[in-house]
């Protein structure tokens, strides 16, 4: 399935994360778009995300997560792995 | 929906990053909240921490700022009075380090008297150059092969600032390990790509155990538990089940877990908290179960107030607060009954509410991590609480019986023994200025470590009066602080009154005797002062004009008085109903 809509529970947790509307995160958002993603806040996300789909991530695909949608295929792919 | 039940420690809960979110916000009653600022300085990556402190310090009614510093450059902050850290001004300096980036590759070969050697120059450097509150956290490592080290080294660390540092206030962080689980408590990723050592559960319980001290530091300190009676001190309702239906046992479920629950409010009230019950019963009934019940271990002499009838909870606690004239803010209410609940933290947003849970097996839970009545510093007062107030009442029978004021003072026999304190009387020093909100003309708080300082200084002078009368003592009530400059003019930066002794006149006899010493014995010349209202301390806004002292300034937020030594206060009529005993340094008692 391609996505190109954010699916709502992602948009709320990325919301609360970054501290901003959830309609102003687009799959096209990446760290230099989201002024308040910086490396806090990068772990902050981890951590929620972790909770949120029971998955642990390691530290290689936690660097290479800094766009949205980089986020969503990571979840995509650990769903269907 | 207002927040119903007061910060509850939940793993379950609060084991991933908890938001402050817009409901929370929508829901903060503004006045309630105080500001804490805490400056934290340790030798590995501490950053996550933030919005854990942020979320527990909204729970407890705090808003939170948190400046980050780094060990490494730890000596800057102290030596250089410019540094980020005098910038910032924090009420509280936090201090955590980590066992191996701290003693290096020697951690191995330093033994635990050399380690603590290097510890307790680099907290006598942060002493000596910061007064403020100091919470620090015990070591801990990354390892779990080092535990035993640790708890070995860490029981030397607790004795050490014991016995050479009491300014400083430790978080036992093995105890939240211990809660955790130690697996769960150490993120080896973040660990090692960003030296950040800790899950988010155990940031969770950190900074939960950091702001229950903070809290008390800052002031925040709960005074008396008021209690409903049916399904909270026994199971089931006095009313229907009578005296032999209830669940009250030493032995048996579920009765056990309400004799458990008495047995901690038993300790909490030999701690000197007050008790008081708040219940819709019939006054009989419950003080049948008081008095008569086997496994009742609360009698009725452990109570200070009673609220036993048919009306609205939120009233009676209102009537409590007044009778024992404390802040509804120092009052910690529990009930079984979410209606009840919910109309007292709708009603009375400053009362501390619990709900006794429904399971009962979850009862024990209760004050256990949460911990709402946390001291630091005990004082002979908090020992002897309940015996004060309840001479409190005689006095008030007493007082119905005398027509006018002056009679009243008469008989009373009050005294006061004046002096300047001792170093044993401080801790009761800094729990006057934490505690006192009404008659406190500054509001000014000191830490223990602050009144210790002041009380070295050479120009400072802290002067106490303990009172008494034909009801007995209530201890050291009176206090006044100030520093003598170099024009030999005192000024008195605190005075305060504890509430107990109220409308006795002690304040203007203690003032007048706080000048006469320092006339005598320091030759002051001018004395100065000041009055910075709050919304708790209208009582106290006129008392240095009624005690000869004129206006020199007033704004909105404070009014400066002045006062030469050769003007008396010409309207205190009553000092010659109190009898002034002097002690000196030496204890010795002089009658003036």
């Amino acid at each position: 399935m391609q996505k190109h809509e954010l699916d709502p529970q992602i948009r709320s947790l990325f919301g609360r994360v970054f501290k901003m509307p959830e309609d102003e995160i687009l799959l096209t958002s990446d760290r230099n778009s989201i002024k308040t993603w910086d490396s806090l806040t990068q772990i902050n996300l981890i951590v929620a995300l972790e909770d949120a789909f029971d998955i642990e991530f390691s530290p290689e695909e936690i660097a290479n997560m800094n766009s949205i949608k980089a986020i969503v295929d990571f979840l995509e792919d650990s769903s269907n792995a | 929906m207002q927040q119903k039940i007061g910060p509850l420690f939940d793993l379950k809960k609060h084991s991933s990053v908890n938001f402050i979110s817009e409901e929370m916000q929508k829901n903060r009653v503004t006045e309630l909240f105080h500001s804490l600022k805490i400056f934290s300085i340790q030798n590995y990556t501490l950053d996550l921490i933030k919005e854990f402190l942020a979320y527990w310090g909204y729970n407890f009614k705090m808003d939170l700022d948190l400046a980050i510093g780094n060990a490494e450059v730890i000596h800057q902050y102290f030596l250089n009075e410019n540094s980020d850290l005098y910038k910032f001004k924090p009420d509280v300096l936090l201090i955590s380090l980590e066992h191996d980036t701290l003693f290096g590759e020697q951690s191995s070969i330093l033994s635990k008297e050399d380690k603590l050697k290097l510890v307790s120059d680099l907290l006598t450097l942060i002493t000596e150059n910061f007064d403020k509150n100091i919470i620090m956290t015990t070591f801990f490592s990354t390892k779990f092969s080092d535990l035993s080290m640790l708890r070995d080294l860490n029981q030397t660390l607790v004795q050490l600032l014991e016995k050479n540092f009491k300014q400083i206030k430790f978080v036992d962080i093995e105890k939240c390990f211990f809660y955790v689980g130690f697996s769960e408590s150490i993120d080896s990723r973040f660990w090692s790509t960003s030296r950040s050592p800790f899950s988010t559960k155990l940031l969770s319980i950190l900074s939960f155990e950091i702001l229950k001290i903070a809290k008390t530091l800052k002031g925040d300190i709960k005074k008396c538990l008021v209690l409903d009676c049916d399904n909270t001190l026994w199971g089931g309702v006095i009313g229907e089940e009578g005296i032999d239906g209830i669940a009250l046992s030493s032995e048996t479920y579920p009765g056990l877990y309400f004799y458990n629950f008495q047995k901690k409010i038993l300790k909490l009230k030999e701690q000197g908290i007050l008790l008081a019950l708040n219940s819709k019963n019939n006054e009989e009934d419950v003080f049948d179960v008081l008095n008569n019940h086997k496994y009742c271990l609360l009698s009725k002499s452990d109570f200070v107030a009673f609220q036993i009838n048919w009306d609205n909870k939120a009233e009676n606690l209102n009537r409590i607060a007044e009778d024992l004239n404390i802040g509804l803010d120092s009052i910690v209410f529990v009930d079984d009954s979410s209606y009840e609940c919910e109309l007292v933290c709708t009603n009375l947003p400053q009362v501390l509410v619990y709900q006794i849970p429904k399971k009962t097996w979850k009862i024990d839970e209760i004050f256990e991590i949460d911990e709402p009545f946390l001291k630091l510093e005990f004082s002979e007062e908090d020992r002897n609480r309940t015996s004060l107030y309840l001479a409190e009442q005689r006095r008030n029978e007493f007082r119905a019986k005398h027509k006018h004021l002056v009679d009243y003072l008469n008989d009373l026999n009050l005294q006061i023994e004046f002096g300047l304190a001792t170093a044993k009387d401080l801790p009761r020093v800094s729990q006057l200025t934490l505690k006192t909100n009404q008659f406190n003309l500054t509001t000014k708080r000191m830490a223990l470590a602050e009144v210790e300082k002041f009380h070295e200084s050479p120009a400072g002078r802290i002067f106490i009066g303990r009172t008494s009368d034909r009801f007995g003592e209530q201890g050291t009530t009176l206090l006044a602080i100030g520093k003598i400059d170099s024009f030999n003019c005192f000024e008195f930066e605190i005075f305060l009154m504890s509430c107990r002794v109220f409308e006795r006149k002690l304040e203007f006899a203690f003032l007048e005797h706080c000048i006469d010493y320092l006339v005598k014995f320091d030759n002051c010349e001018s004395f100065k002062a000041s009055y910075m209202p709050t919304r708790k301390n209208r009582i106290a806004s006129n008392f240095f004009e009624n005690a000869g002292f004129s206006i020199s300034n007033e704004n909105a937020s404070e009014k400066l008085y002045k006062r030469r030594s050769n003007e008396s206060s010409n309207n205190i009529a009553m000092p010659n109903l109190i009898t002034v005993l002097h002690s000196d340094i030496g204890g010795n008692i002089a009658k003036t």
